[in-house]
């Protein structure tokens, strides 16, 4: 028995030395509707990817939807299903849980693999996990997050826990427009019914500005969003749930100004790097003011694009990534440490 | 190189109408550079106009013919040597924006043959009423956002052609305004514009303000003026003679007198 063991951990170490070991990215179904979180599954894969790993991304079942939206650049990426490729998870593979799935937490606890959350909402942590449970009572004791504000969070419920932060990229399809900024207004507004009434409000309290156009920036391919992003003069956002808020960051690094409502979870980059209030009655005549300014021809100071370039430095890609593959290594680098101990240890054993 | 004229027809300089002269002229000083400016007005008032500004370049050309708006207008195009002209009424004046945003459109668009300002109506109190041209760029009004056609035209007839950047050669291969068309001159011009292909898109920045209703001014007069006053029926006959006339190039020998 301890000879199969010890050939066992030979074969994960020799599979961990040559990045064959899988990193699973379980992932929910949005159904081609486009979702950052997503987004940055996708991201980090496909970063590891690049880098000789072998990142999956592992969907429940065959009825998975692939994220159109986000274009081709994710192709290569190979997806499996739990129900019908029947993928066996291995003690030197890796498995990325996202928070909406903290239901299977108990179905994985026997599976003997590193085991990571992925929290990008903090709200949702909860929403499954078995009431009084914490995540080590699973195996996992690592956790991928996307703020500093959240990972202390994380740190204060689960003290046990290792605690990185990978926030999402913010891709280099958004870039100032080359051409002319138009009369639009791009309109992000998690709530839709709220989405009808500040169009609304906008409308009846600025009857001369009926002509300028509200761009809803749903439904669309990720370079149809860049795209269409870039084009307008400012944007609005109103978010109450958004724990990272990548909309404005977005936004910024096309040079679009920002009108937004800060979220109960003020994010990490906050600064004087837009228009930004607590009271969301007044989100309205900020953005009527905004916009009759850009018509009279008012730009923004070089003090504001100063600070919304100087927000957008931590989320450089290269940066990211740099981050999510020494996150990664470190989890590998510790895997091997654990079972080259467990190798010798049965070694030893075999020896005595 | 100056390559835009700002055409501004003056019919009188006493009194209030020296200052909105001096009032115009000023909006027209920053974009010195790349403008200069042709004044035209009636011969006896020719010796009267001097001293009126010290960066401008100024150009008065003496007019012995009718002295209406409409010809004053046409006779600074004649005369017009730049790429693009621009027409300024006397009480109206160019916001600060308007040769930046103007010139980041002719950049951005060298197929446009005539670039109209967002135009904020003001009364004489300095109140503002509505803007104009703005509508092209609201979601669906035309077909191309921005871009004014002539079936858009067709329907809606509010677009303020002061302030605008014209294409001269354009202008003058298509007809210049037509002085026997009264009230809707301006937008017979502009059916005939986009009817002969030349394309009219509005730049959305607030370039020029205008002074609606000033007592004697030209519309004013129209309304109030019992000797050419024009009644709501007679505006609607103003419409429909700019919807037929505009297949036309030049002015059509038609005696419009309604009997």
């Amino acid at each position: 028995m301890s000879k199969e063991n010890i050939e066992k951990l030979e074969i994960a170490l020799g599979k961990l030395d040559a990045k064959e070991n899988v990193i699973y990215f379980l992932t929910y179904d949005t159904k081609n509707n486009a979702r950052a979180a997503i987004k940055h599954i996708y991201d980090m894969a496909l970063t590891l990817k690049q880098n000789g790993s072998n990142p999956k991304i592992l969907v429940e079942d065959k009825t998975y939807t692939k994220p159109l939206w986000l274009g081709n650049v994710y192709d290569d990426l190979e997806i499996v299903t739990i129900k019908e490729d029947q993928i066996n998870i291995t003690i030197d593979d890796v498995i990325v849980v996202p928070e909406y799935y903290s239901n299977v937490l108990q179905q994985l606890s026997n599976v003997r693999c590193s085991k990571v959350m992925l929290i990008q909402q903090k709200d949702y942590i909860f929403e499954t996990l078995p009431v009084g449970s914490r995540w080590s009572d699973y195996g996992f004791d690592r956790v991928i997050t996307t703020t500093e504000s959240t990972k202390k969070y994380i740190q204060e419920i689960f003290p046990e826990v290792l605690v990185h932060i990978i926030p999402p990229m913010i891709g280099e399809d958004f870039k100032p427009i080359e051409g002319i900024v138009k009369p639009y207004i791009a309109i992000s507004c998690r709530d839709r019914s709220k989405h009808r009434k500040f169009i609304s409000e906008f409308y009846l309290k600025y009857p001369h500005l009926r002509w300028v156009t509200f761009r809803d920036m749903v439904q669309m391919s990720y370079e149809e969003f860049s795209e269409g992003l870039k084009e307008c003069m400012v944007s609005l956002w109103i978010d109450d749930e958004s724990t990272f808020g990548t909309f404005p960051l977005e936004s910024m690094k096309c040079g679009v100004p920002v009108v937004g409502k800060i979220p109960d979870t003020e994010p990490d980059w906050l600064s004087e790097n837009g228009m930004w209030t607590y009271d969301e009655s007044k989100i309205i005549d900020i953005l009527g003011t905004y916009v009759l300014a850009w018509l009279d021809g008012v730009e923004l100071t070089d003090e504001v694009k100063e600070k919304m370039k100087e927000t957008l430095l931590p989320y450089n890609t290269e940066i990211t990534k740099n981050n999510i593959l020494s996150i990664f290594n470190s989890i590998t680098n510790k895997r091997v440490e654990t079972l080259q101990k467990a190798l010798e240890k049965l070694k030893q054993e075999e020896t005595v | 190189m100056k390559n835009i004229t700002v055409i501004l027809p003056v019919h009188k300089v006493d009194g209030d109408y020296r200052i909105m002269l001096d009032n115009a002229i000023k909006s027209v000083e920053p974009f010195q550079n790349d403008v200069k400016l042709s004044i035209v007005c009636p011969s006896e008032l020719k010796e009267l106009l001097v001293n009126l500004s010290e960066t401008l370049e100024i150009n008065i050309i003496s007019n012995n013919s009718k002295t209406d708006f409409i010809s004053q207008v046409n006779l600074g195009i004649e005369k017009c040597d730049t790429e693009w002209f621009s027409i300024l009424e006397v009480d109206d004046e160019y916001k600060s924006i308007w040769l930046k945003s103007i010139n980041e459109y002719v950049e951005a668009y060298n197929d446009i043959d005539v670039f109209l300002p967002i135009v904020k109506d003001i009364n004489t109190d300095g109140k503002f009423i509505n803007f104009t041209n703005e509508s092209t760029w609201a979601y669906g009004f035309t077909e191309k956002q921005g871009v004014l056609d002539n079936e858009v035209l067709l329907d809606f007839q509010n677009y303020q052609i002061s302030g605008g950047l014209y294409k001269t050669q354009v202008v003058k291969d298509n007809g210049s305004f037509k002085d026997n068309i009264k009230l809707t001159f301006g937008y017979e011009f502009l059916l005939r514009l986009t009817h002969n292909n030349a394309k009219i898109m509005t730049v959305p920045r607030i370039g020029y303000q205008h002074l609606n209703f000033r007592e004697d001014s030209l519309f004013w007069l129209y309304k109030n003026d019992d000797t050419i006053k024009v009644t709501e029926d007679e505006a609607k006959f103003w419409l429909e003679t700019a919807k037929k006339e505009f297949f036309f190039k030049n002015k059509r020998d038609v005696n419009y007198e309604i009997a």
